[in-house]
């Protein structure tokens, strides 16, 4: 996956280890076999389901209900997968929002596929092919700026993801990363520089 | 424009993005007035960073939301037991660290992991290059046998295992681009009925050259019944 979000993906920096907030704590116990923080875990990922009926909802609800439902297996196997990449910068629900809007888009662009390919409407309530609805086109375009920031180096995705999504200043970002602020600034204007090309050129970047 | 001149550029546009520069300020003005090149990549990274912000605040919303939205009844036990089977089959592992002192147990160990390690590799040897043993990965519920593809083929014609559905039970199979296994699925099968699938020979050809193929069974209520995972690439 691109795995994601706000929050997740591979471009997260490997450090589950971090438990600067609790919720690195938690994952840092799962990762070490704690069946007490499995549990604890597990009702922290309830939320998943929810998760994805809300942002299908704003969407403007491409998929039915079963659909969705359809993906929180999906969704909850990529979570554990990349749960040792979790850095703890962000709440384990705001990392797992950016699954959950990934398995969706991927799903609802199948979905599209399989309705263009059989070339008739499923039911008067399923949408036209390729008709994008605003909402759902402003969730292709979240994901394929999270799908970006995926494929920045690991530390510039970091430092911008703190910028923007933690809501840090640059000193802040600095203290908590044991850096300089202007390598901080650094960081940050070549992950904007390299977020530029690769929007620039549909996902790959450009050399340019 | 020279190449020294522009890259002279770099540095007012960083303090620019990083808000060490006013936008009124005479420096940025003059740069972005002379220099379309540098107008437009810094107009641009501005609509990114806005952008960016703009996710933010629609993560904010979003969240907002999923507070208000109710549990439905299944919710809580469907995503217990996914997590329990995931925790039983396949433990997410830890980014390793170096220990500073090994015990006297880890020599035993490491001998004993090498003599495995052979075994298992004379076993792919002998199944023709596939593995015989479960993807380290996810992994929920009984083995699916697959036939084809397997080790190195031609093309990857049609997937075929072997496993008996109850009544109104179904297959799907996902192909995973082996090179990359971090990239998402490359191909999903519709629903199927029998243990089979044949892809497009569009699709066909859009798969790398080294795939991993999933098949999962699922019973009417969609839980999961049995799994399968193989390993194949094209001879060409």
């Amino acid at each position: 996956m691109t795995e994601t979000p706000g929050g997740g993906g591979d471009a997260h920096v490997p450090s589950a280890g971090s438990s600067r907030n609790p919720d690195g704590k938690l994952v840092q116990d799962v990762l070490a076999g704690r069946a007490d923080a499995l549990d604890r875990l597990m009702e922290r990922l309830r939320c998943v389901p929810r998760i994805l009926r809300v942002a299908n909802a704003r969407a403007g609800g491409p998929l039915d209900a079963h659909e969705v439902e359809d993906l929180v297996q999906d969704t909850l196997a990529a979570v554990w997968r990349k749960l040792p990449t979790f850095s703890g910068d962000s709440s384990l629900e705001t990392w797992v929002y950016g699954f959950c809007l990934h398995e969706l888009m991927n799903a609802i662009r199948r979905h599209r596929t399989q309705t263009a390919r059989t070339g008739h409407r499923l039911d008067a309530s399923t949408p036209e092919p390729f008709e994008a609805p605003r909402e759902l086109a402003s969730s292709f375009e979240r994901e394929r700026l999270y799908a970006a920031v995926d494929r920045l180096e690991a530390d510039e995705a970091r430092v911008l993801r703190l910028k923007h999504f933690a809501e840090m200043t640059f000193a802040e970002i600095g203290e908590r990363l044991g850096l300089s602020p202007n390598t901080i600034k650094t960081r940050y204007y070549r992950a904007l520089e390299r977020l530029r090309r690769i929007l620039g050129a549909g996902g790959q970047e450009d050399e340019r | 424009m020279t190449a020294d001149r522009h890259a002279s550029h770099e540095p007012i546009l960083e303090r620019a993005l990083t808000g060490e520069l006013a936008s009124s300020d005479p420096a940025l003005r003059d740069l972005l007035a002379t220099c379309e090149e540098c107008r437009m990549r810094y107009e641009k990274m501005c609509g990114i960073a806005e952008s960016l912000d703009a996710a933010r605040a629609e993560e904010r919303e979003a969240m907002a939301a999923v507070a208000h939205e109710p549990e439905a009844p299944g919710d809580a036990p469907r995503v217990d037991e996914i997590l329990r089977a995931l925790a039983r089959d396949a433990a997410p592992r830890a980014p390793e660290r170096a220990s500073p002192r090994r015990p006297k147990v880890a020599v035993p160990l490491v001998a004993l992991a090498i003599a495995a390690a052979l075994v298992l590799a004379v076993r792919v040897f002998w199944n023709g290059g596939s593995s015989p043993i479960a993807d380290p990965g996810v992994t929920l519920g009984a083995a699916i046998p697959c036939d084809s593809p397997r080790g190195i083929v031609d093309d990857y014609g049609t997937f075929a295992w072997r496993y008996s559905l109850p009544d109104g039970g179904w297959f799907e199979v996902e192909v995973f681009d082996e090179a990359a296994p971090s990239a998402g699925r490359v191909a999903r099968s519709p629903r199927l009925d029998s243990p089979a699938w044949t892809p497009s020979e569009a699709e066909r050809k859009a798969f790398p050259r080294a795939i991993r193929w999933e098949v999962v069974a699922r019973d009417s209520s969609q839980r999961v019944l049995a799994r399968g995972v193989a390993h194949a690439s094209r001879s060409r």
